[in-house]
């Protein structure tokens, strides 16, 4: 009789840990396609504004054609990217012609003055630090779920619900990791 | 170990609890003494002894204690309800202004910061004032308020300024601004109306308001240094730690622990708002506004009776995150950035000149501005550079587009030259600027704004011009001067009044006082800048 209630007690303590640990997993996934969708949101922003930032640069910068179509040329990779991981090389790409381009800005003193440019720039950086922020936000939110699905005794709940592991927003050049801090 | 914004320990909520308790004892007590009082008055020469004052009977207790109930339920109430909107109010603090280029560059770090914790529910503000200094509010529905002073904004560059936010959303995040917020609401508040009520008892002394109006103010003065030196005790309760904490967080947010050292160190050389009656505000600031000698030091009274740990420990735990140094630190930002020196005429109108084509015939050649003033020209006029044979429409040309739009956007008319006036930025602020003669029309509540920022340089010709009103400003009279045009204001038409920006360089302004403009010349402008700046010792 004893042994029966203490064999019941322990099958609904398993059960009750396995839906606790079920439940958390979710919420952790979850979370991970919120700040998912928050990098998303920051990545269509820093895509809307360059075409504006390219026409302000045209009008001034004629002999830089190359540079220009560079950017255009990377924004359009960066658009059609659907996996994480091209998409994290895409911007990565995007950013370093970017940078390239604000380098060559600063040979073009009339350009740096203009107003627009300087409204512009101020946009650029601000979704610049946005998507850094959001990347960090991710990558920790990512790093917490996969913490929990590799240790001990959530990894064997999440191998019977098949649960996936989350791909981390990496950087791939060395250069890039750096303060979230734009500086043209 | 993974930090989480969402999970934050709540039960620090509690704490807020245990200032209820102790306002109702404030209460309790404060009615006792109330009818020992009374019973002294009444009953002082009719042979009670002594005792007897102080004796109580349990009902009377029980009454006591059910009107001190109420009371602080009043004030708790009161205190709880919309409580970020009365401290701003107590503080004058005001949305930013979304036409200001440095407010906006605030408004997007705050929107930066909220990613970076995951989302939170913040709103900014501004404070008119030129001291620095930087605070944040909460409610317990976690609607946080962040807001910094326009001193802070003009001297703080972008990761100084994120740095400082980011701290100040950590107090949010971890619950440490509702406290001091409650806190702040219940008890310090009314030491911020106390400093207005000795004010104006002191100035009443030498006026004629005397009578009724004193008895009340001296009454007020009375009950609000009471409750005043409760909030004292308030401190005691919140933790110094919590500053070290949030500075810890924000390096967390921001990874950049050498712009918070930097911008802890600007603040603490500036004036940070002492004599503006914030000191009993202190606790919601990011370095306490007044200087006190007990802040910076250690030990246990220190801890128990200041809000804000030492500042020089602060930095130091910073730079040794950033592995910098102090000499390192005040090197830097004693350091002036390179100023950019305004052209002396916009260079797009002496490089780019037009030939328009009227009916056929090329006209011209006429710069960007003036070719836009013609009544006959239009979107679709045929334009052709001056050294170049390629012809396109106007509105081909986005520069020339920008300057249509401005142009009917606003209809204002320079008073000098007739020129219609462009929408333009000068250090950040959104100003009115003719192309043509170089004025510019500044309402009057912005221009404190531009003579605080220092991002725009002087040109030897600005200079050359300050030293002529100087040398005038000198002279015992002035020599008479014959005004041959009265300007118009360009929003209303009426005549401008012209007179002496102030009596302290002798520099004329137009102004119209119905629409709250002032008209500078050319120049005029940087020349009253390079007064304020050289009275501030920003320059030699």
């Amino acid at each position: 009789m004893f042994f029966g209630l203490g064999v019941l007690a322990l099958v609904i303590i398993f059960i009750l840990g396995v839906v606790a640990i079920y439940n958390s997993l979710v919420r952790l996934r979850n979370r991970v396609k919120n700040a998912w969708s928050q990098i998303d949101v920051q990545l269509k922003r820093r895509h809307d504004l360059i075409p504006n930032l390219v026409e302000v640069a045209k009008g001034y910068m004629a002999h830089e054609r190359q540079t220009l179509e560079n950017v255009i040329k990377a924004r359009t990779q960066a658009v059609q990217a659907t996996s994480i991981k091209d998409k994290a090389q895409a911007e990565n790409f995007l950013t370093s012609t970017l940078r390239s381009l604000f380098a060559v800005v600063e040979n073009y003193p009339n350009l740096k003055a203009d107003s627009q440019m300087l409204s512009l720039q101020e946009e650029l950086t601000n979704t610049e630090n946005r998507i850094s922020f959001a990347r960090q936000y991710y990558n920790d939110e990512v790093t917490r779920f996969n913490t929990k699905l590799e240790t001990f005794p959530s990894n064997l709940i999440a191998g019977w619900f098949g649960f996936q592991k989350e791909e981390l927003f990496e950087l791939e050049e060395r250069a890039q990791k750096e303060p979230p801090q734009v500086k043209f | 170990m993974p930090f989480s914004f969402i999970e934050i320990e709540k039960r620090k909520t509690r704490i807020v609890f245990l200032f209820f308790f102790i306002l109702l004892l404030f209460y309790f007590f404060s009615a006792w003494l109330i009818i020992v009082a009374v019973k002294f008055f009444f009953f002082a020469f009719s042979g009670l002894r002594l005792r007897s004052f102080f004796y109580f009977s349990p009902k009377l207790i029980g009454g006591i204690f059910v009107v001190a109930l109420i009371s602080a339920i009043f004030h708790w109430v009161f205190s709880i309800s919309n409580v970020n909107e009365r401290i701003i109010k107590v503080l004058g603090s005001k949305e930013p202004d979304k036409d200001d280029l440095y407010h906006k560059r605030f408004m997007n770090i705050i929107e930066e910061v909220k990613i970076a914790s995951g989302g939170l529910n913040i709103s900014a503000v501004v404070m008119p004032i030129l001291a620095m200094n930087a605070f944040s509010l909460a409610n317990f529905k976690n609607q946080g308020i962040i807001g910094i002073t326009e001193g802070l904004l003009a001297r703080l560059d972008r990761a100084e300024i994120e740095a400082v936010v980011a701290h100040e959303v950590a107090h949010i995040v971890s619950r440490d601004t509702l406290i001091k917020t409650v806190a702040v609401s219940i008890f310090g508040v009314y030491g911020s109306i106390l400093a207005k009520v000795k004010n104006s008892l002191t100035e009443t002394r030498y006026s004629y308001g005397r009578g009724r109006g004193l008895v009340f103010l001296v009454f007020m003065y009375v009950v609000l240094s009471l409750i005043n030196s409760l909030g004292k005790i308030i401190s005691c309760f919140i933790s110094r730690q919590c500053e070290y904490r949030a500075d810890s967080v924000a390096v967390r947010l921001t990874r950049d622990p050498l712009s918070l050292a930097k911008a802890l160190y600007k603040i603490s050389i500036h004036w940070r708002g002492a004599g503006l009656g914030y000191e009993s505000l202190e606790s919601i600031f990011i370095i306490n506004p007044a200087y006190r000698g007990l802040d910076e030091k250690e030990g246990f009274f220190a801890s128990l009776f200041s809000t804000h740990p030492p500042l020089l420990k602060r930095i130091n735990i910073l730079l040794d995150m950033a592995h910098a140094d102090f000499g390192e630190l005040t090197l830097t930002s004693q350091q002036k950035k390179p100023r950019r020196v305004k052209p002396p005429q916009p260079l797009s109108e002496t490089q780019l000149r037009w030939f328009a084509n009227k009916d056929g015939v090329w006209q011209g050649p006429f710069s960007a501005s003036q070719l836009i003033s013609l009544e006959w020209v239009t979107n679709q006029t045929f334009l052709k550079r001056e050294n170049s044979n390629k012809i396109c429409f106007l509105y081909q040309e986005p520069s020339l587009l920008e300057l249509v739009h401005q142009k009917r956007g606003g209809s204002m008319l320079c008073p000098l030259c007739f020129h219609p006036l462009a929408k333009g930025y000068y250090e950040g602020v959104l100003v009115y600027l003719c192309n043509s003669c170089g004025g510019i029309l500044v309402k009057e509540e912005k221009l404190p704004r531009i003579l605080i920022r220092e991002e725009i340089g002087f040109s030897s010709e600005v200079i050359e011009k300050a030293k002529n009103v100087e040398q005038l400003s000198k002279k015992t009279f002035l020599p008479q001067k014959n005004i041959t045009a009265v300007l118009l204001c360009p929003l209303c038409r009426q005549k401008m009044l012209r007179n002496f920006y102030t009596l302290a360089v002798l520099l004329e302004v137009d102004r119209c006082y119905y629409c709250k403009v002032i008209w500078f010349d050319k120049d005029e402008l940087e020349v009253l800048q390079y007064f304020v700046e050289k009275a501030r010792g920003s320059i030699r």
